[in-house]
């Protein structure tokens, strides 16, 4: 029996490697040519920052008055009160309706009003929030492992064709749970993974894997019954929280947005799968480090986007700022740089999966090589900024520095 | 062909070798952990607690200890729990998150028995000081603790918290505040009697029930566990999403509760649905009442979809009305999060009498206007007495709706004809049949109203938020509009459920008030 069933595995394995695109109509799409989208040079990404900031400073787009709230600020520790831990009704009326901090960039919707979606949407950022420290209540574990772990995900999700937006939550439940969990042992991280893929996948999916499919490809280390049990530990945990707006959710907003024709079809897809796919394959990799958790997933999305585009365009559709998305995205530059070096992928097609619906498919590259290289020009670019403290305000590194930075490339 | 299954803890080797070696000791320790449980005698005084929420709260409770004492100076239970630790032996199992994680009864007796020894311990060990407390109150106690106003504590629970707890004034810590929750009963079967089975389903079966806490009546819905994978993923969208939406015309979940083998939430209860509602009223409901239904289905629509929940189930089953006219949307076992930009969702979704043509000719890339359909069905049935269109097939659906509103043509529903559904029913082309003729009853606004719903293209069916300023609810005044979102629509004066005509019971009161006297509901 155990045979059979590999044999068989394997055999669907092989059929899901096959290239289906010729038996698929291609569906037409709307183009917005006009948009600019480009890839940048990596030498030049620093300057290009350096640029984007003098231009801040000269033209001061934004009024004085107004305040750009430090996304960290959202982020309080996870010991903090919670307000509504019960669900009975409050008798008291709803306080008055705060002004959004960042400005709605959604087109007319038909539904409903635009601002007030967009209040939700950055309501819910609020309430879902992740521990940038929870490393340090699991002393036996190192960031490494995360990583690890993740990028194990993201092979499972290729290999079962399951959707970014499944990752995204099982990636979400895996890291707030360990927020609220003390001491874990390595042995049990690969459980808790499985399990949130497991409840990841009955929530998103249509057609989510089966139990013992999940069990199969840990190799014997989990069991069906020890998955069952973690999935209502870490729903009972999560305390049923479990629809966050995630990273690739607002990457397909701001996306779409950019995209976004006169004819204000906003809900059928605009944008180049193309597109979608590089900025995507970018978050993949920033969010295999431990470092993301310090950033909003709204502002990991912007600044990813921003990555490909431009200033004026991520503050078109997120409705941030520069100062909003700056630290972010100056953590991104090493994993930018690394993707451009890697060169974009094509977008692959899965037989079964519709050919529109094939960006939606999430992929594995070798993010853990990908990962290295990051966190070594990261250690490079953190050596330049030490050598040369940049004056407060603006970071202009001499050009002896730059020199030494792209001597020291060349070797 | 790539390697893709693969045993985690070889990779997740770490790169030093001190973490190796507390590794190892961690996992060394859990080893002695399960052997010495196989030796504990089993605990026969007492009755072990059925449910995980002790071990979940005695292990969240333990955490705790692990702050700076100076935090908590007086902490009797704290100074208990912590002796408890202090012995090496049972110590390591509070410390370390087991592998095997299948709880037997062995291991909840042990805890609580752990549990039940030390808090009977607590009253000797208060320690005396000079401050003198305030006393605590009913409504001290019920404000802290976010409860509602009419809960009724067990007994001798104030007693013992006077006796026990840190200092009352000083801000409650999550920690805290779970504890007491769970000690009042909140996450416990215990809490629940249940009076009389309502219905049973594939997944669940819904009892009516009374909570010994509140003294409220609620509805148990027990989704049994034995299911092969797991809990359904209907139990898992309906909870999540229920849990961010809190509206006057959505049910109230107040609890939930897990054993071994179900997980039982816990909504507040209402007397009836829709459906039984129009079967006591012999199918003809009082016109205006049908205008107030209509409203509060419109308003806790447009809530959802404001927050891009899509219900794909409304049907007069899944709305519930309680005495005084309130309405609310229920049963979001088939809800979804919806996405921007839309994407596939499943077409097999909506029972049949109250799904959309585009999704019976298989669409999948739907929105919100897939809800506003059975919006127009549901106004169609109170209006008329009768469904609209009681198919028995997807093809039988499809030739009532075409027969009742006209075979679409690609004038009418563009992009019909190059569906190839469609193309292969081949339906005969009916001309559109007036709907006054088959629901007399409504008035022209009311006729223009249902017929924004019941749009064969998808996009130009009437949003919930634009339908409810229609000129069809005008009599209702401008006030309702304006109401708070957890605020009912009969907390105006102005807002009265009428009499409906077909009501059977003789013996009613000549007062305008409806009044179900079948039924005995305390608010």
């Amino acid at each position: 029996m155990p045979r059979e069933r590999k044999e068989r595995d394997s055999k669907d394995h092989t059929k899901m490697k096959e290239e289906g695109g010729s038996d698929l109509s291609v569906r037409s799409r709307k183009r917005k040519p006009n948009v600019p989208v480009f890839l940048q040079d990596p030498d030049e990404e620093i300057a290009k920052i350096d640029k984007t900031v003098k231009s801040q400073d000269s033209s001061q787009p934004w009024d004085d008055d107004s305040a750009c709230v430090d996304p960290c600020s959202f982020i309080p520790t996870p010991n903090k009160e919670e307000d509504n831990e019960l669900e009975y009704p409050k008798t008291a009326f709803q306080p008055r309706k705060i002004r959004p901090p960042r400005a709605s960039p959604l087109p007319v919707l038909n539904w409903a009003n635009r601002e007030e979606v967009w209040r939700i949407m950055l309501n819910k950022e609020k309430t879902y929030l992740r521990d940038e420290h929870f490393l340090q209540r699991h002393p036996l574990l190192q960031a490494r492992m995360r990583a690890v772990l993740l990028d194990w995900l993201m092979e499972v999700c290729e290999v079962y064709k399951l959707h970014r937006e499944t990752f995204y939550l099982a990636q979400d439940f895996f890291d707030r749970y360990m927020a609220s969990q003390q001491n874990i042992i390595k042995t049990l991280l690969q459980l808790i993974g499985i399990s949130a893929l497991f409840i990841a996948s009955k929530l998103e999916e249509i057609y989510p894997p089966k139990l013992h499919q999940f069990a199969y490809v840990t190799d014997g280390a989990c069991s069906g019954d020890e998955i069952l049990t973690m999935e209502l530990m870490m729903m009972k945990a999560l305390k049923w929280r479990l629809s966050p707006l995630t990273i690739v959710s607002w990457l397909n907003v701001y996306v779409q947005v950019a995209y976004v024709n006169d004819t204000g079809e906003v809900l059928m897809p605009q944008y180049p799968q193309q597109v979608f796919v590089q900025i995507a394959e970018l978050l993949d990799l920033c969010v295999l480090d431990v470092g993301c958790l310090e950033f909003p997933y709204g502002v990991l999305a912007a600044s990813a986007l921003y990555h490909f585009s431009s200033l004026e365009l991520m503050q078109k559709v997120s409705g941030y700022q520069w100062c909003d998305i700056e630290k972010c995205v100056k953590w991104m530059v090493p994993f930018a740089m690394v993707i451009r070096e890697m060169g974009s992928s094509k977008l692959k097609h899965f037989r079964g999966v519709p050919m529109e619906d094939s960006h939606n498919i999430q992929t594995h590259t070798n993010s853990l090589d990908l990962l290295d290289k990051a966190q070594a020009k990261k250690a490079i670019l953190s050596e330049q900024n030490r050598i040369s403290p940049p004056p407060s305000g603006v970071l202009t590194p001499p050009h002896s520095s730059k020199k030494q930075s792209s001597e020291q490339e060349t070797e | 062909m790539k390697k893709f299954k693969r045993r985690l803890s070889l990779t997740l080797r770490g790169s030093q070798t001190i973490d190796e070696s507390l590794s190892e000791l961690a996992e060394q320790m859990t080893i002695e952990e399960s052997s010495s449980k196989d030796n504990e005698p089993i605990v026969k005084n007492g009755r072990p607690p059925t449910s995980h929420s002790m071990h979940s709260f005695l292990h969240q409770y333990t955490g705790s200890f692990k702050k700076p004492p100076l935090r908590r100076p007086h902490s009797v239970i704290g100074g208990s729990l912590g002796s408890f630790m202090a012995m090496p032996r049972n110590g390591s199992r509070l410390d370390i998150v087991h592998e095997n994680l299948k709880m037997g009864s062995d291991g909840e007796s042990d805890q609580a028995s752990g549990t039940s020894s030390d808090e009977v311990q607590s009253p000797t060990g208060v320690c005396l000081r000079n401050r003198i407390h305030r006393r605590i109150s009913m409504e001290d106690l019920n404000k802290r603790l976010s409860l509602p106003a009419d809960i009724r504590i067990p007994d001798g629970y104030l007693e013992k918290l006077q006796i026990s707890s840190p200092p009352f004034d000083q801000p409650m810590s999550r920690r805290s505040r779970r504890a007491s929750l769970s000690e009042i009963g909140f996450g416990k079967m215990e809490t629940y009697i249940k009076l009389e089975k309502l219905g049973e389903g594939t997944y669940a079966t819904v009892y009516k029930g009374r909570s010994k806490l509140t003294e409220n009546l609620v509805a148990l819905k027990e989704i049994r566990l034995e299911h092969e994978e797991g809990a359904p993923c209907t139990a898992i969208r309906e909870v999540s999403l229920l849990k961010d939406l809190k509206h006057a015309n959505i049910v109230t979940l107040h609890d939930i509760v897990h054993t071994d083998k179900s997980l039982t939430l816990v909504f507040e209860y209402l007397d009836k649905d829709l459906k039984q509602y129009m079967d006591d009223c012999g199918s003809i409901m009082s016109m205006h009442n049908v205008k107030l239904f209509l409203y509060q289905i419109l308003r806790g629509l447009a809530y959802c979809h404001r927050r891009k929940v899509l219900h794909r189930d409304l049907k007069p089953q899944n709305l519930l009305i309680n005495e005084r006219g309130e309405l609310k949307l229920a049963d979001f076992g088939l809800a979804r999060a919806k996405s921007v930009p839309t994407k596939t969702y499943s077409n097999e979704v909506v029972t049949l009498w109250y799904r959309p043509p585009d999704v019976l000719l298989g669409s999948s890339e739907y929105s919100t206007q897939i809800d506003m359909w059975g919006v127009g069905c549901i106004f169609f049935e109170m209006a008329s007495g009768r469904p609209l269109f009681p198919g028995s097939t997807v093809e039988d659906e499809l030739h009532l709706i075409f027969r009742l509103l006209g075979t679409p043509s690609q004038e009418t529903w563009p992009g019909v004809s190059s569906n190839d559904e469609f193309k292969n029913y081949n339906f005969p082309k009916y001309k559109p049949q007036p709907l006054i003729n088959h629901a007399p009853r409504l008035d022209s606004e009311g006729i223009e109203l249902i017929t924004k719903f019941l749009q064969y293209e998808s996009k130009k069916r009437a949003p919930a938020e634009e339908a409810m300023k229609h000129v069809y609810f005008r009599s209702l005044g401008p006030r309702i509009h304006a109401l708070p979102e957890s605020v009912s629509i009969f907390s105006l004066k102005e807002i009265q459920l009428q009499k409906d005509p077909g009501f059977r019971n003789s013996s009613y009161p000549e007062t305008g008030v409806f009044v179900i006297n079948h039924f005995t509901c305390r608010s």
